[in-house]
């Protein structure tokens, strides 16, 4: 494969919160402006998206791939609240914003990008799958440059979310999202992915790790059972993107019932 | 690369039938109005829609019947093996995916009411397991281009051999939720759907489902359908539609017919969005006139179907595979009256069908915009 360079990347995860006051205050300063009527989840997708260092020179024509494993649930629920228990109809500017592609087009908006703007999502992995579809674009010369990202957030009570997620009720449940800037040309590079392999077990993926390593010391990230609100791969890819300074990083991701592939990326310090 | 990648088989529920025959045939018979009625509080609210035949999805066991029933009729008219079910990739978009089932609980106030629809990539995961479908699971969820995305993907997908095969399944079931939110936002007709109409009144919304299998393996009928490619945008003017002044629409016919390397001479029926809102009509329409010089063929799909949001992607492109098999395209009903601001007409009778490129058009709120290039051709590709 065409190596893909991994220009920047950002993070943010925060404990699962009801208020939004001081992630918008973030956002608007980041931003530069002001935002009216976007849900949760749209916020934390642009706070993340606004945390990537150079913004400003982003190509217009960079496309955007979204996984979620929940999508906008914590209005798609109050809505469904408003509607049965209180039976009122939905708000207009509500009801849109349950789109769970609204994310993507807000990010858009504000940066400017007419390329194509995908949300998607898989049960095991939609970050992994995001990633996939953003590598077969870029390898099909469709686009030349992409972010892809995962966003999630929690919804309340807390307690039923965790059962209905499989948390245990001890957990702190984090929500938030990570974002990676991908290119095929760049000057400053943080990591490259020099890789991508297809396998239909989950032990081929292991030796295949296993004979990556004896070359190089590689550090293996797949999903696990975090406090995450969503599948948890994405996340852990970017923070191992943010805090180590050498070696290869192992992306594990099962995102078919027998599809299972391994994405190696080269950190470059 | 492999350039002939095509619609191999197709299954489609839908409010004209459940079957091809039943589909193509009901497109002949005059199909009579039905209602939906929403209540709120004292507000009575009743709008046209179209559902789907002796199907009705209120509970999840019935979204998963429905869904199963689909995929094995699939599996079995295309006599798909386990082994090549085991190398297939799974591509789904919908709009509301399960929002049936948990309104199902809000109904019954049953304290267990919360969150079916928690982590709609259980949806692919459910079939997948129950079909041994083993490749890579997408849900795709952009508004009404959902279907329309995960074809575009399988087409990549499969002509770049990243996919050995796809299925994508498109769907959108009747909910009160959607239809309550389309109406807030004032965009359901109260007399049928006139795309393109200088009287048209807006949407009426439909449900449905299909499953399409999309293969280097032509399809076994006397004609074919090939996805040549596409093009998906973003217009980020306003959330709710296309800018009217039709330039990304325009934009995406162009990348559409650039990744299938034709021209827009080469283009001979084109499958409208045409939902029947001003909006949607002025975008389609200005768009389709900055592209065409002579505007080809139009059809539109909705007033027989109903806007199935984000199944109608696949929904629409089945369809339309049916009618062309049987040697005809449907004629666009409730267009009457030329838009002067637009001057776009739909064929009002039908048509023979053709060999020869089509494109078919999908708009979705959040700025989505999918144009797919298809050919229909009497034989498969040598």
């Amino acid at each position: 494969m065409k190596p893909l360079y991994i220009e920047a990347v950002s993070l943010l995860i925060q404990e699962v919160s009801a208020t939004s006051t001081e992630l918008k205050k973030e956002l608007e300063r980041t931003a530069g402006q002001k935002f009216r009527r976007i849900n949760h989840f749209v916020l934390l997708a642009l706070t993340a998206v606004f945390r990537l260092p150079n913004l400003s020179r982003i190509d217009p024509k960079c496309s955007l791939y979204l996984g979620t494993s929940n999508g906008c649930a914590r209005d798609t629920l109050h809505m469904l609240e408003q509607m049965y228990r209180d039976t009122q109809l939905p708000m207009p500017f509500t009801f849109m914003g349950i789109s769970t592609n609204m994310a993507g087009f807000h990010i858009g908006q504000n940066l400017r990008l007419s390329g194509s703007n995908l949300t998607v999502s898989n049960i095991y992995d939609p970050f992994g799958q995001a990633l996939a579809l953003a590598c077969m674009d870029i390898e099909m010369e469709k686009v030349s440059s992409a972010l892809v990202g995962c966003v999630d957030e929690g919804v309340f009570p807390l307690d039923e979310f965790k059962r209905v997620t499989h948390k245990s009720k001890n957990d702190c449940l984090l929500e938030g999202g990570g974002w990676l800037k991908l290119s095929l040309a760049c000057v400053n590079p943080l990591a490259v992915i020099i890789a991508r392999e297809s396998f239909k077990t989950l032990a081929a993926v292991e030796d295949y790790c296993a004979q990556q390593a004896l070359n190089e010391p590689l550090t293996v990230i797949r999903n696990r059972d975090s406090g995450y609100v969503g599948a948890s791969g994405g996340i852990d890819f970017v923070q191992a993107l943010l805090t180590q300074r050498s070696g290869i990083i192992a992306l594990i991701s099962q995102t078919g019932l027998m599809h299972f592939s391994v994405t190696l990326t080269r950190i470059l310090g | 690369m492999n350039s002939s990648v095509y619609v191999r088989e197709a299954v489609t529920f839908c409010s004209l039938g459940n079957t091809a025959a039943e589909i193509t045939q009901n497109f002949h018979a005059e199909c009579p109005k039905a209602f939906k009625e929403l209540r709120f509080g004292s507000q009575i609210i009743s709008r046209e829609y179209r559902e789907m035949q002796e199907k009705k999805v209120t509970q999840t066991d019935e979204f998963y019947t429905i869904l199963k029933q689909l995929l094995s009729e699939l599996i079995k008219t295309s006599n798909l093996t386990e082994e090549e079910l085991s190398q297939c990739a799974l591509l789904l978009g919908s709009t509301a995916m399960n929002i049936p089932c948990s309104e199902s609980f809000f109904r019954e106030g049953t304290d267990q009411r919360m969150l079916p629809y928690i982590g709609y990539g259980e949806i692919g995961e459910q079939l997948s397991m129950s079909f041994g479908i083993g490749g890579e699971v997408s849900f795709f969820t952009t508004a009404c281009t959902s279907s329309a995305n995960a074809l575009l993907y399988a087409q990549r997908g499969v002509a770049s051999g990243t996919f050995k095969r796809a299925i994508v399944v498109g769907f959108e079931f009747y909910n009160e939720l959607t239809m309550a939110g389309f109406e807030t936002l004032g965009l359901l007709s109260l007399e049928g759907c006139r795309p393109f109409d200088a009287n048209r009144c807006g949407i009426v919304l439909g449900e449905g489902c299909a499953a399409v299998l999309i293969d280097t393996v032509a399809s076994s009928y006397s004609t074919q359908l090939l996805l040549r490619g596409g093009a998906s945008g973003c217009d980020i003017a306003s959330p709710t539609s296309h800018g009217i002044d039709g330039s990304v629409v325009a934009e995406t016919i162009k990348n559409a017919l650039s990744d299938a390397k034709k021209s827009l001479k080469d283009v001979k029926l084109i499958k409208a969005h045409g939902t029947g809102t001003e909006n949607n009509d002025w975008a389609e329409g200005k768009g389709l006139e900055q592209s065409f010089e002579r505007v080809p063929s139009i059809v539109g799909l909705k007033p027989f179907l109903g806007h199935t949001l984000g199944g109608c992607g696949a929904i629409e492109l089945s369809v339309l595979w049916f009618c062309m098999r049987e040697g005809f395209v449907p004629k666009t009903k409730g267009f009457e009256c030329i838009d002067n601001r637009i001057n776009i007409s739909p064929c009002v009778e039908e048509q023979e069908a053709h060999e020869g490129i089509l494109l078919l058009n999908h708009f979705g709120f959040g700025g989505s915009g999918v144009v797919l290039v298809a050919q229909f051709q009497n034989k498969a590709d040598a």
